[in-house]
């Protein structure tokens, strides 16, 4: 892994691409979460590569560079829902819900469910519910991140919360986890 | 049903997030691949040294402009002007006077100064009057010679007031003026037996010729180097394609622009270019972070330009001009279709976005152009185009150029 950062260093290629094949799915695991679809979230992860080869005389190779990697994801990811708020009203995009759904795509079928119901999410609920529940921000860290109050960024969450309830009982998926 | 606790549904959402596992695509690293490329290609720091430079440019042009208007003012003063203008007149009449005072052959009478101006109104033009033979002004002279002394008061008084008049009339009015009291000094010279006085006069009158020459250069460039507002409505074809590559369909401008000639050759416009652009690229290009083999793409824009014009040729009715400038576009809508070829067909994204996206000097203006001018106020233009990217503009990033020729109607409002 040191001899990959460093031959990225000197924006060797080869170094980029083995990184990028070997982080890729990591990568793609942290933005999916965050967008509204597949597609989406791979132009984020492009994104965020993007940042990974620019900055990376920044990193400090005696920390993680996963974690250092997750930070990029989530910040790139935080970009585009900055986008999306300012698009949401006037984009269509065609056949991305299903390219999410073939079934090659994913593995379990399950967390792929329950990834698509986050999807759902506004874009607002979904970037809280996020960072709070999956990536461990606290309510502050997020209000300066997303530039909202901290009583938003509770109140978002709560909604969140109550719309993923609803949408778990509208799959008949939540009685049917507890009986087995 | 039993609705979960929060930590229940954390936990059931958490353990969802990291159990996903997307794999790895070959084709996602091309996308990636490319963006590498282009930015190894184009590095947005040459953009921002272009566009520093332009920017500089602009502003070492308007120093220079502020200099040059700022030290006309300091050394030509209006008030100065006409106190040269004084000087002059007042050294010709007081040469002429002089000359009228010593000169033995001064004999001239009142009726004389009357018959003369007779003739004056008879020959409208200072050309008619010069026409007029010696021999015929020296029948005027011969005629009487009586009350000299009177006559010379007379001169004197005259003089004076061509010199008000001078600073009060307009500049050909002061040329006309000198020019016809240079006549009647001259005839007045004259005298039967002396032909040499003719001679003498000629002097005075080449003297007066001189300073008139100079006044009416000085109101030349005066009235050249003026301050002058114009407003241009245009109308272009727009032949747009990203990067140069080949244009799409042909889309349209519709410009209304304010120039402002802040010198004889130089100017600068800015206003308003309605612009529909339509483009498409057939070769693979990465659009909005993905790798698209096709785009189509139909947009909006008000582009705000704001341009330095150089005119060849300015005091001719058929000049030719240069410019080079930045453009603003703000985009009112961006309709984009992008295809991507796939083993399992081809898929067609759309977008659809509107008034989201202002680029702020990101486009250069370079147009060469000709103009003719029909009346004092009314021009004609043709003026052909280049809009070269500096940067990527809009949602998609994409980096547009376009192509055209304005055709339009320049007014001078002042």
């Amino acid at each position: 892994m040191h001899l990959l950062i460093q031959g990225c260093k000197r924006n060797d290629r080869d170094s980029q691409r083995l990184l990028y094949q070997h982080y890729y799915s990591y990568a793609l695991s942290i933005c999916i979460r965050y967008s509204r679809n597949v597609t989406e979230a791979k132009e984020v992860v492009n994104d965020g590569f993007m940042k990974v080869f620019s900055k990376i005389d920044q990193y400090n190779s005696d920390s993680p560079f996963k974690g250092w990697l997750r930070k990029i994801m989530i910040h790139a990811s935080i970009d585009q829902y900055r986008k999306e708020l300012k698009h949401q009203h006037n984009e269509s995009l065609k056949l991305s819900h299903a390219a999410f759904t073939q079934p090659q795509a994913m593995d379990d079928l399950s967390h792929e469910e329950l990834i698509g119901l986050i999807q759902q999410l506004s874009p607002a609920y979904r970037a809280v519910f996020n960072l709070y529940v999956i990536d461990g921000f606290t309510h502050l860290e997020i209000g300066k991140i997303l530039k909202i109050s901290e009583g938003t960024s509770k109140s978002n969450l709560l909604k969140a919360r109550e719309n993923l309830r609803r949408m778990l009982e509208q799959l008949n998926k939540i009685s049917y986890g507890k009986t087995n | 049903m039993e609705k979960l606790t929060d930590q229940e549904l954390d936990a059931l959402f958490k353990s969802a997030a990291e159990g996903i596992n997307p794999e790895y695509e070959v084709a996602e690293w091309e996308g990636m691949n490319e963006r590498l490329n282009a930015v190894a290609k184009s590095p947005s720091i040459f953009n921002k040294w272009i566009l520093l430079s332009l920017i500089g440019v602009i502003i070492f042009s308007g120093g220079i402009w502020i200099g040059y208007t700022l030290s006309n003012s300091a050394s030509e003063p209006d008030a100065k002007n006409n106190e040269k203008i004084l000087t002059e007149s007042k050294i010709v009449s007081d040469q002429r006077v002089s000359e009228k005072r010593f000169s033995p052959q001064a004999n001239a009478s009142a009726n004389d100064a009357k018959k003369i101006s007779n003739l004056e109104s008879r020959n409208s033009t200072t050309d008619q009057i010069q026409k007029t033979t010696l021999v015929e002004k020296k029948r005027y002279v011969d005629d009487e010679v009586s009350e000299k002394k009177d006559v010379e008061n007379e001169l004197l008084e005259a003089d004076q007031e061509v010199k008000i008049i001078d600073l009060h009339e307009s500049n050909l009015v002061n040329v006309y003026n000198l020019q016809q009291d240079t006549q009647v000094g001259k005839d007045l010279f004259l005298n039967e037996s002396n032909i040499d006085s003719i001679a003498s006069s000629e002097v005075i009158v080449k003297q007066e010729s001189d300073s008139t020459d100079v006044i009416s250069d000085k109101n030349k460039d005066n009235q050249a180097q003026k301050k002058s507002l114009f407003i241009r409505g245009l109308a272009s074809p727009d032949f747009t394609s990203i990067n140069f590559g080949s244009s799409g369909a042909a889309g349209s401008n519709y410009a209304l622009l304010i120039e402002y000639q802040f010198a004889n050759r130089w100017w600068v416009s800015t206003g308003a270019i309605r612009s529909f652009k339509k483009y498409s690229s057939n070769g693979e290009i990465t659009y909005s972070g993905r790798s698209a083999d096709n785009l189509d793409g139909a947009c909006r824009i008000l582009d705000i330009p704001l341009n330095v014009y150089y005119q060849i040729k300015p005091f001719s009715k058929t000049s030719f001009f240069g410019s080079v400038g930045l453009s603003s576009y703000v985009m009112l809508s961006e309709d984009y279709k992008y295809t991507i070829y796939t083993n399992s067909g081809d898929r067609v994204y759309s977008k659809l976005v509107e008034k989201e996206n202002n680029e702020w000097f990101k486009v250069l203006n370079l147009s060469v152009g000709i103009q003719r001018q029909l009346n004092s106020r009314f021009y004609l233009q043709a003026e052909p185009f280049l809009k070269a990217p500096l940067a990527g503009v809009g949602y998609g990033d994409v980096r547009l150029s376009s192509l055209g020729v304005f055709f339009g109607v320049k007014y001078k409002l002042n």
